[in-house]
């Protein structure tokens, strides 16, 4: 046979592990590591072990949230509702909560909620065949809607006087009172919550039927139900998951806080967390994205907030710069992959 | 003909990527008025050269010369000016746009701001018109027509520049006989009003139809240039892929079965109007006709990708009752897709995910993949199809288009049907990779299953198929048995010139 050596040589040429190639695939990370030799420059408090514990807590909620939003955006979706999602799910737990009902029942009807928000997704994007921009943008504002209507504006606490008080929010001995724990370990007990859902996602999307039909679907949904599978069961699943997860998420805030406010649906965990799956490498377009990439996104994220609250910058330039870094981020990819062709 | 100044002159050309020499010391010349055609397999450089002509890619070294001047071509903008135009293989149309508006893009960014679209629509008419393509409507979306109509309108688009140079990409890949003759016809009308051509094929039968001359190309340098008249489609072919070609056509004992397959008065749209058929087991039954005629509108419909409107399938004399890809797939027959970028490949998954996405419950333990057993039957895969790869974790965007297709094919038959359905298996496949094709068909057949096989290349159903159903007007026109499938008599059917 005349071998096609051309093609072959090319083939085999552009895969080597060059420089330029770790920069397409793991820009992010290079990022990652530059953040945390400035901060270590600019603050000697950033290496302490109350930052980091301050960091991992707050990034846990938005681990779990991205988790999720990976793999709508491996399936060529996006959710902007997901700060209202999770807002419905806080504000309508700690009513629960107020009511005094158990504990578990509770943590149970915050992801409930979110399984519900997942499933109306599903409904109108998989079945209906709906751009999720548009359900998702529609979602916000009925979420944000609901939001204050339950809480007339106001923020509801946990009342002291029920069991889940000391369950939750105060760091009691009760049996699900692990999640804050040890306020100032390196470790705080949420975070390990987190990367057990970390794990299990990079698990599912790595060594599963249904994470490789994910990143298929979103390479090319024809192609996949060509080859005689259901590709519109696949993304339904995928957003009743990411509901799921962003009822974990309202659970862990709640935790957290010890209130729940409609304010929480016009926070930031829905941009937050697509910049930081597009960062670690995802395309909006599909197919592509990895859970540790993203992880490494959060932090990349994360860590420009951190800097800059240590140096003293107040919020609004903290925007600026942050939105600075994504297109940073996203330019690296797109020039290094230009370079790769 | 040293005094003779040529239309184009390429010399010495030479392009790397990242350390791989995609083309060495390539030269290329064009007469004024001649139809040129560039031969080699897919991977000779052939595409990289003509996109350092139309600008898309730099050379590293060598000159150009147009009518004796050198000129330096840096981006597909002076390409234009210099009167180079394509038409890529992988057409450049924006889908959503008109065909009018498509064919006079180009001319959009030097215009007035308002457009007149009694006179675009004028225009662009009159060009299809020109071409004898007057059915095609310049107000439809370029997304509503068939491939083969695309085409058409990528033609108009390069010839509404003026071009003095037109480089065709693999034209005829989509068109069938009819459409090719008007084609021809065309391209002869350019070269006698002294354009250069450049025509690159893989259906040797059309260069040494069309073409004045050929440079045949060989991993990235010439291998000769010669004149149509001085060769043969054997020598050719020899000097295209270094050794001798026995025969094409793979050679194939037929056993033929039991009826396997049946579908009965199939009506789809307007393009499927009651379509009946039988397959056996151990036989490759072709379908033929012209595009158009109704050929993969008919088979996607029984396949569950299209709406059917009514019609029967039967396989094994069992009655399919609901029809979608997944349904036929589970009953045993699946369908290899005409459009492999579309519907076919997952370009930017590995290959190894592309070949094993429709049989993953294979290696499922509850929802565990077992990658072992994964990457086991993906080497087994790319050993029995000899899918030429660096590695099988690589993107399948790094693939030749024959070797995609290779991709495509295995993914089909791994999932294990008793039918399969291949819809223009080798189009745009180069010879090497095309043999290859027809030895995969030959052992699904070998094995008793059954291959139904769309095709436009009329040399491929006559060397390959045991049997032949033309289509015309969405009907089958005519039934052909071994002996008597025939150029002639498929051509007659095809164009109902009579009754067999």
């Amino acid at each position: 046979m005349a071998e096609n050596k051309n093609a072959a040589k090319e083939m085999i040429g552009g895969h080597k592990m060059t420089f330029k190639s770790f920069l397409l695939n793991y820009n992010a990370v290079v990022i990652l590591i530059a953040l945390v030799i400035v901060a270590c420059i600019i603050s000697p408090l950033f290496a302490t072990p109350q930052n980091i514990n301050t960091i991992l807590k707050q990034q846990s909620i938005y681990l779990v949230i991205s988790m999720g939003m990976l793999m709508v955006i491996i399936t060529a979706g996006i959710d902007l509702a997901a700060a209202g999602t999770v807002a419905l799910a806080s504000i309508i737990m700690v009513i629960a909560a107020n009511q005094g009902l158990n504990t578990f029942v509770c943590i149970l009807l915050a992801v409930a909620i979110g399984a519900v928000v997942g499933l109306f997704n599903g409904f109108f994007i998989a079945k209906m065949k709906m751009p999720a921009f548009i359900v998702t943008l529609a979602l916000t504002y009925i979420a944000q809607g609901i939001a204050f209507m339950l809480t007339n504006g106001n923020t509801l606490l946990i009342s002291k006087d029920y069991p889940i008080y000391q369950d939750l929010v105060n760091p009691g001995f009760a049996t699900i009172a692990f999640i804050n724990i040890g306020e100032d370990a390196l470790l705080p007990l949420m975070a390990i919550f987190a990367i057990a859902i970390i794990v299990i996602f990079f698990i599912i999307m790595k060594y599963t039927k249904f994470g490789r039909l994910v990143y298929a679907v979103g390479s090319n949904e024809t192609a996949v139900q060509m080859a005689g599978i259901n590709s519109r069961a696949v993304i339904f699943k995928v957003w009743l998951l990411h509901g799921i997860l962003c009822g974990i998420a309202a659970f862990m805030i709640t935790a957290r806080t010890g209130n729940a406010t409609a304010l929480t649906a016009s926070g930031d965990y829905a941009l937050s967390t697509v910049a930081a799956v597009v960062i670690g490498g995802a395309s909006l377009a599909g197919g592509e994205g990895s859970v540790p990439m993203t992880v490494v996104g959060v932090f990349v994220i994360a860590i420009i907030g951190n800097i800059m609250n240590l140096i003293g910058l107040a919020s609004y330039p903290q925007m600026i710069v942050k939105g600075a870094v994504i297109i940073f981020a996203v330019i690296l990819k797109s020039v290094s992959s230009k370079a790769h062709e | 003909m040293a005094d003779e100044v040529m239309r184009l002159e390429m010399k010495n050309i030479s392009k790397s990527f990242g350390g791989v020499h995609a083309l060495q010391n390539v030269s290329l010349s064009l007469r004024p008025g001649e139809v040129h055609a560039l031969c080699g397999e897919n991977g000779a450089g052939k595409s990289t050269l003509m996109k350092i002509l139309s600008g898309a890619y730099s050379r590293d070294t060598g000159e150009i010369f147009i009518d004796g001047k050198p000129v330096n071509i840096k981006n597909p903008k002076d390409s234009v000016d210099h009167g180079v135009s394509i038409i890529y293989q992988e057409f450049a149309s924006v889908p959503d746009l008109t065909v009018a508006e498509n064919i006079f893009l180009n001319h959009v960014r030097g215009s007035k701001n308002v457009i007149n679209w009694k006179q675009l629509n004028a225009n662009a008419k009159e060009l299809l018109d020109s071409l004898g393509f007057g059915q095609i409507n310049p107000k439809s979306k370029v997304r509503e027509l068939t491939v083969a109509y695309q085409q058409i309108v990528e033609i108009c688009k390069a010839l509404s520049t003026n071009c003095s140079i037109l480089i065709l990409d693999e034209p005829s890949a989509v068109l069938a006989n009819a459409e090719i003759r008007q084609l021809f016809g065309i391209l002869r009308k350019l070269r006698d009003e002294g354009k250069s051509i450049v025509y690159i094929s893989h259906r040797l039968d059309e260069v040494f139809e069309i073409c004045d001359r050929i440079t045949v190309m060989k991993d990235g340098q010439n291998a000769g240039v010669v004149n149509t008249a001085d060769v043969t489609e054997k020598q050719l072919v020899s000097m295209m892929i270094g050794r001798d070609l026995e025969s094409y056509f793979p050679e194939r004992e037929s056993h033929i079965g039991d009826v396997i397959f049946e579908a009965k008065d199939i009506k789809a749209g307007k393009m499927v109007q009651g379509v009946s058929f039988k397959v056996h087991k151990g036989e490759v039954f072709g379908l033929a006709g012209l595009v158009g005629a109704g050929r993969t509108e008919t088979v996607r419909a029984i396949f569950g990708a299209d709406k059917m409107e009514s019609g029967q399938v039967f396989i094994n004399g069992q009655e399919i009752k609901h029809f979608s890809p997944r349904n036929s797939i589970g009953n045993g027959y699946a369908l290899l897709p005409e459009d492999r970028k579309r519907h076919g490949v997952l370009l930017n998954l590995p290959i190894l995910y592309n070949m094993t996405i429709s049989c993953l419950p294979k290696f499922c333990s509850g929802g565990r993949i077992r990658k072992a057993e994964e990457r086991k039957f993906g080497d087994k895969m790319v050993d029995a199809l000899k899918i030429k790869i660096g590695d099988k974790m690589d993107n399948t965007s790094s693939l030749s288009g024959g070797n995609q297709q290779k991709v495509a094919v295995s993914k089909l038959i791994a999932s294990d049907c008793h039918v399969y359905i291949l819809d223009e298996p080798t189009r745009g496949v180069d010879v090497g990779a095309k043999i290859e094709i027809y030895k995969i068909i030959n052992d699904i057949v070998a094995e008793g299953n059954a291959v139904i096989m769309i095709s436009s290349e009329m040399p491929e159903v006559i060397g390959m198929c045991d049997r032949v159903a033309v289509m015309r007007n969405g009907k089958i026109a005519g039934e052909l048995q071994k002996e008597e499938i025939t150029e002639q008599n498929m051509i007659e059917l095809s164009m109902g010139v009579n009754k067999v």
